[in-house]
């Protein structure tokens, strides 16, 4: 039988990669962004420098920079990323500004390196003229104008990394189908492989991790295929070295039933009936043995079945319309060894209850003879869960054996009900056969 | 009916030889197939055969008297339980399938159904002012049970089966007495004569040269 609520090793394989994709995702772009980040800033605070330089230069070599600073000025009418003010350290106040650059002097002296200044809103460098030295050029960049390049940057990163990853998950998901499609592969080979169809046996998936499966699934197969078959031969032998003789017997007796005279004829009867039993014993055996108990279930009643059954001193309660799936080559040697157990353990009466539940058939088998023991009982459930049939298990006779065996074949199973008197079994089986059964 | 039942087990053969000579058959019994085809002319109702036999398959022979045109009905007796060896003796030509180990008493009711069948189905059978019940192996004379031997019912059971049709004397001899020995020439003719007076001369008609014929008037 199927179990659905095992793990598929593509979904977790699948769940693996998807998780591990994103938390990549999320570690390379913090990693990414704060390489870019540090690089970013360091790069601005370059420009920043470069350009308070340019200005610095321009400025310097003119005779009056005051005057060429508001030539400077009237040109810068866009949005200006970078201001610029001229101070005069001596007064402390601006002098001159670009556009966008704020009236009050945003440093007041010279700084050799790139500061921030003003609630930390600003980034600036500060350069001294030779030639006028109260003047101080003071170029600055705002916090904000820095913070959206970074953001920018931190977006395009993010989104280059999201999808590399997504075709990465793709692209892996694919090459992983691919990748598993031998299990796969051998997993339908070994559902299908019937040892005893050499055309069903597995063939290469090509992979080399799986070649010692296949071989030891092969070999396995090859060797119940050739058990199976040898059984299936002795049994041919056995039946016809058994078969024989057994009709033989029987066929003296029942000459020797009409010749003899009456008072010989129960003697010779009851020697029938013990040639009989031996004989339905022998086909239970020989049905076992058959076809590795591979049922072939038909449906019929109860009554079909247990119509040839005769016994006598037993009364059998049931309902002969009732109906059951199973193979009745292995079921009625069944049901005859059972119901002998039940005569030889001192039954007067049997009753046998089918019911239905969904796709299982359940028969209960109840007597009133003597019974068995607790201890001897549950020596006997617990062997029956083991599927032990040793010396230690309880088991006296074939019947229980045989009936486990049988129910086991059909993708059942046989209990021992607890009862205050006589012997109440359970057999239960599915109407249509299981993938374990079958 | 006269039967040949070719089994190789002497406790099985025996056996069933007896048994069946008990309900009022003939029974030849041979023990290999070449003893058999020596017996394959012989004017047999029923052949009973085992599959496995020291000389070879039973049902092989049987597909080869088929295919020589043989249509003496087969009944084959085997240890062979499995669909497909089913199958396979009837696809050869057998009417009936018996796993062993089979009680003898379901062989004779086998008998008996494939002797309805051979002399028309009705059980009972009306000839004139005779009646005759194949199974019971009864007969009435206008509604009077009368008493015959074993001899005479083969006799008359032989003649019922082919109501309205020529036996021939030696057939007939071969049928009721089967190979038991040397029989005296005019033993045939002493049982016709009593199963004359039993039931009517006109019953059993006398074909010159030929053999013997049941009236066919015969009704269910």
């Amino acid at each position: 039988m199927y179990r659905f609520d095992l793990f598929s090793i593509r979904h977790r394989l699948t769940a693996s990669l998807v998780a591990g994709a994103i938390g990549l995702t999320a570690l390379i772009s913090v990693s990414v962004w704060w390489v870019i980040s540090e690089e970013i800033q360091e790069l601005m605070d370059h420009g920043l420098q470069e350009s308070a330089e340019l200005i610095h230069n321009i400025l310097a070599t003119s005779p009056d920079p005051i005057h060429h600073s508001h030539a400077i000025r009237v040109n810068s009418e866009y949005a200006e990323h970078l201001i610029w003010q001229l101070v005069d350290v001596e007064t402390g106040k601006v002098v001159t500004h670009s556009i966008n650059a704020p009236e009050t002097p945003l440093a007041t002296m010279w700084r050799p390196d790139v500061q921030s200044k003003v609630n930390n809103s600003w980034h600036l460098v500060t350069l001294e003229f030779k030639h006028a030295k109260q003047l101080l050029l003071v170029v600055a960049q705002s916090e904000e104008e820095r913070h959206e390049a970074l953001i920018e940057t931190l977006e395009y990163t993010l989104l280059a990394t999201l999808i590399a990853c997504i075709f990465g998950i793709l692209i892996m998901n694919w090459r992983m189908r691919v990748e598993l499609q031998p299990l796969q592969h051998l997993s339908d080979g070994v559902r299908h492989y019937d040892p005893l169809l050499p055309a069903t046996a597995l063939t290469s998936t090509g992979r080399i991790e799986l070649q010692p499966i296949e071989h030891a699934i092969n070999d396995l197969g090859q060797r119940l295929g050739q058990r199976i078959i040898s059984e299936q031969a002795f049994t041919a032998h056995a039946a016809h070295a058994l078969r024989t003789p057994i009709a033989g017997i029987d066929a003296q007796l029942a000459l020797a039933i009409r010749e003899a005279p009456e008072t010989l004829r129960p003697r010779l009867e009851r020697a029938r009936d013990a040639a009989s039993r031996l004989s339905r014993v022998m086909q239970a055996l020989l049905g076992m043995f058959r076809s590795g108990l591979e049922p072939h279930r038909v449906e019929m009643s109860l009554g079909q079945l247990l119509e040839p059954l005769s016994f006598n001193d037993l009364e059998l309660v049931f309902d002969p319309k009732a109906s059951i799936h199973v193979d009745p080559d292995l079921f009625a040697p069944v049901l005859f060894n059972l119901l002998d157990n039940a005569q030889r353990h001192k039954a007067r009466t049997v009753e046998l209850i089918v019911t239905e539940v969904k796709n299982l058939i359940r028969l209960v088998i109840k007597d009133d003879g003597e019974g068995c023991p607790v201890e001897t009982c549950t020596r006997m459930r617990e062997a029956l869960d083991r599927q032990d049939y040793g010396p230690q298990s309880g088991f006296k006779g074939l019947g229980l054996i045989l009936a486990d065996l049988v129910m086991r074949a059909h993708g059942g199973q046989l209990h021992l009900l607890d009862c205050t008197r006589g012997f109440v079994l359970e057999l239960t089986w599915p109407i249509t056969p299981t993938a374990s059964s079958s | 009916m006269r039967l040949l039942l070719l089994e190789d087990d002497l406790t099985l053969g025996e056996a069933l030889q007896d048994f069946l000579r008990l309900d009022g058959h003939v029974v030849d019994w041979c023990q290999n197939l070449s003893q058999a085809s020596m017996l394959v002319n012989e004017p047999y109702d029923i052949w009973l055969l085992d599959w496995n036999l020291p000389d070879g398959s039973g049902v092989d022979w049987l597909h080869r008297q088929r295919t020589k045109g043989m249509t003496i009905p087969a009944i084959v007796l085997t240890a062979r339980d499995q669909l497909q060896d089913r199958i396979c003796g009837l696809d050869s030509g057998a009417d009936d399938f018996l796993v062993k180990p089979f009680a003898p008493e379901e062989l004779s009711a086998r008998l008996r159904a494939f002797s309805r069948r051979i002399s028309g189905s009705a059980e009972r059978k009306r000839i004139g002012q005779v009646e005759v019940d194949m199974t019971a192996k009864s007969v009435w004379l206008d509604g009077a049970l009368v008493d015959l031997t074993a001899r005479e019912w083969a006799v008359l059971e032989a003649l019922v089966l082919r109501a309205g049709r020529i036996v021939a004397a030696t057939d007939l001899e071969a049928l009721v007495m089967g190979l038991e020995g040397e029989i005296a020439s005019n033993v045939l003719q002493v049982h016709i004569h009593k199963l004359r007076s039993k039931l009517g001369k006109s019953l059993i008609e006398t074909v010159r040269g030929l053999g013997y014929r049941l009236r066919a008037d015969d009704k269910k």
